[in-house]
């Protein structure tokens, strides 16, 4: 067992299970396990200069601690700690050094092109963390066909199917499923991908 | 001062008006607006996203070529109307599907990781930002022309204010080109230039009677082979109009990478419902206009004066200066966006991941800055000094990107076993050959257009390349083999997923399958 930071996983499994049976159209749909995916958290003070006035803000960066991956996310949220059992979290493979500088270059690459600003910009960080994020692993069974498995994002909901070669049915999956934690909230909301 | 141009004045003052507000409201939730929170939904999305690819070359390239060909030109607007539907069928769910699968978030890093190679990365760049440059010069020409019109400045001068303003637009205007000042501009776009089709044509009385005039004056202005019948059975010259505007458009960077940034499958299928609704109705007017042009404008020394003249000939000043400022909008948008695309490009592209590596933003944001003066000087010499026309550098610029681009971009997604060596033959003898093509004047020796003759040695530079690199690795076959066929999951499963989440599928099957979470089967 291992206790991470992780943010809390929002809803009630069983309307988590309901909502994405409705969404793919499965017959019936089964919550197999939560995997804890890591993540690094920046956040910054925004500093710049346009036409009329100067800009103060804040911006939170997340950085997927395995593929790399940035995204922008509303500030602040706070994870809470949690003991989980270690094969259901994922390690993470980039340096919080790599990390940082990647959530840097990411912020100003944002800030310029989705805002057409093409200035130089100053970011301060405040603050930074690690933590994990929740992710139910989720089988959606078809009539007549194997099972296919999804993830389902235990804060927003989102889902995405697992590409694995072949699905395996759902008997098949080694149930070492780790009890629901349904309920609780996301002490700060999050947008955007990842985080 | 004259009316008109207060009008105008006033017009810009609006846009610094609307862009000065929503900034206000930006600066206050920054990262709201980063993140998206001013959705506004499918149809004004694509209104806005149209009506800011529409260039100077609507209002000025293509009413010209009607006027000088008749009928014939309706061939490009054809092309035109139908391209975006065929660009997405041809690439957009594959090529969204693969460049998901390698993590490239522009369309260059996406050519440079599906074929393995910083060399393709390079060229594709280089090639990337010298022909969007030429794209931007045409650009300028439109600008300086509109202005002349609406200042009665000489020339030069007024390309000099125009250039001035999009590049101040451009590097200081931040906010001023958020999408609603974009949505402005599209409307004013829209109703201007309907509006004065509609009052041509009325003109006239009626599209018959429009041809039947047309006739009068020269029947060979009624046919599909252009004035003096000049493309007769020139099948290879027609086939070019059709094409490099339905098929061109794929070999665009600047087009190409919404089919990265598809988001909402849903969004996006309605606001391609709407794009191609807003084609059909917008693209053939600035021909039709081109038409009127020959009947009631018959001694114009500049062909791609046709629609300011209309405008001031026949309407208020008022509506004419409206639709000038309008010209000005779209020279404006359109230039704004390339410019920010090739600064991205070199500063991104090229600067930090070969030159730099560890250059920061400001660094970068002065390479971008430095590149947009460049083009701004070359782009005034080149407007100035015999400038081209207008019809010919758009031409030519959108030509040069879709020959180098289309077949490497094609067969990404549709041959596993393109390689470094094809690609980046394609790209160069595409681009070598549209280049040689224009300048030698081939085509009126062989009654080919530049693009399919450029076309014809991109599609054979990769067959032959590709018999002399290495095979890419297994994981990119696999991943172009993956992004053929899709899924093996329902349509329900892989509408509703979100393609944001990836990486993280991705990583979490390879942790189930190391941890034996999940049974493998041989």
């Amino acid at each position: 067992m291992k206790r991470i930071a992780a943010i809390p996983t929002t809803g009630d499994p069983s309307l988590l299970t309901e909502s994405v049976a409705r969404a793919t159209r499965s017959r019936s749909v089964r919550i197999q396990s939560r995997l804890f995916y890591p993540y690094y958290f920046f956040q910054y003070r925004l500093r710049g200069k346009r036409l009329f006035a100067k800009v103060h803000s804040r911006i939170g960066c997340t950085v997927d601690l395995i593929s790399g991956r940035e995204a922008l996310a509303d500030t602040p949220f706070e994870p809470r700690p949690e003991t989980v059992s270690r094969e259901w979290i994922l390690e993470a493979a980039i340096t919080e050094a790599r990390a940082r500088e990647r959530a840097r270059s990411y912020v100003c690459a944002a800030v310029s092109m989705k805002m057409k600003w093409f200035r130089s910009v100053e970011l301060r960080q405040e603050r930074s963390f690690l933590y994990y994020r929740p992710f139910w692993l989720v089988a959606c069974e078809e009539r007549d066909k194997d099972p296919v498995w999804i993830i389902v994002d235990g804060v927003s909901g989102r889902f995405h199917p697992l590409p694995l070669e072949e699905n395996p049915r759902a008997g098949e999956m080694i149930s070492q499923a780790i009890p629901f934690n349904g309920g609780g909230g996301c002490s700060g909301k999050q947008t955007g991908k990842g985080g | 001062m004259k009316l008109d141009q207060w009008i105008f004045i006033g017009y810009l003052l609006l846009l610094l008006i609307i862009g000065y507000l929503f900034s206000k409201r930006a600066s206050r939730s920054i990262d709201d607006f980063l993140l998206g929170g001013r959705s506004i939904g499918a149809a004004p999305t694509a209104f806005t996203m149209q009506g800011t690819s529409m260039s100077g070359y609507m209002f000025m390239g293509g009413p010209a070529l009607a006027y000088q060909q008749g009928w014939y030109a309706l061939w490009y607007a054809l092309g035109d109307a139908g391209g975006s539907i065929i660009n997405i069928s041809v690439l957009g769910k594959r090529m969204r599907r693969l460049s998901e699968r390698l993590g490239a978030l522009s369309p260059i890093e996406y050519l440079g990781k599906r074929y393995e190679s910083s060399a393709v990365q390079i060229i594709a760049s280089i090639i990337s930002i010298v022909f969007i440059s030429v794209y931007v010069f045409a650009q300028f020409i439109a600008a300086g022309k509109a202005l002349t019109s609406l200042t009665g400045l000489p020339y030069t001068a007024a390309l000099l204010i125009g250039v001035g303003v999009i590049i101040t637009y451009t590097v200081f205007g931040g906010y001023l080109a958020v999408v609603w000042t974009d949505f402005v501009q599209a409307i004013i776009m829209v109703l201007g230039v309907l509006g004065i089709t509609v009052a041509a044509v009325s003109h006239l009385g009626g599209l018959a009677a429009l041809n039947d005039a047309l006739a009068e004056m020269d029947p060979t202005y009624l046919s599909i082979w252009g004035k003096d019948l000049a493309y007769q059975g020139q099948w290879g010259v027609v086939l070019g109009a059709i094409l490099i505007y339905s098929i061109g458009y794929i070999g665009l960077p600047h087009v190409v990478v919404r089919h990265m940034s598809m988001k909402s499958p849903r969004t996006a299928r309605s606001a391609l419902l709407w794009a191609a609704v807003w084609n059909q109705l917008f693209v053939y007017a600035p021909y039709i206009l081109g038409l009127c042009g020959i009947v009631l404008l018959p001694h114009l020394s500049d062909p791609e004066m046709v629609i300011p003249e209309l405008a001031y000939t026949f309407f208020p000043g008022i509506f004419a200066a409206l639709l000038l400022s309008a010209v000005m909008a779209a020279v404006m948008s359109t230039s704004d966006s390339l410019l920010m695309q090739a600064g991205t490009i070199l500063s991104r592209d090229i600067y930090q991941r070969y030159i730099d590596k560890k250059a920061d933003h400001r660094r970068m944001v002065l390479v971008s800055r430095l590149l947009i003066l460049l083009v701004g000087i070359v782009g005034v010499v080149v407007a100035a000094v015999e400038p081209p026309t207008v019809f010919d550098l758009v031409i030519f610029g959108f030509g040069v990107l879709g020959n180098s681009f289309i077949v490497p971009y094609v067969a990404s997604v549709y041959s596993k076993k393109a390689n470094r060596v094809g690609a980046i033959c394609s790209m160069v003898l595409g681009a070598a050959t549209h280049i040689v093509w224009t300048q030698a004047g081939l085509e009126s020796v062989t009654a080919i257009h530049p693009f399919i003759g450029g076309l014809l040695f991109s599609v054979l530079g990769m067959l032959i390349g590709n018999l002399f690199g290495k095979d890419p690795s297994q994981g990119i076959q696999d991943a172009v083999e993956e992004a053929k066929h899709g899924r093996k999951i329902s349509g329900a499963v892989d509408r509703h997923s979100a393609r944001e989440l990836a990486p993280e599928a991705l990583n979490i099957a390879r942790h189930l399958r190391e941890h034996r979470l999940i049974p493998v089967r041989e």
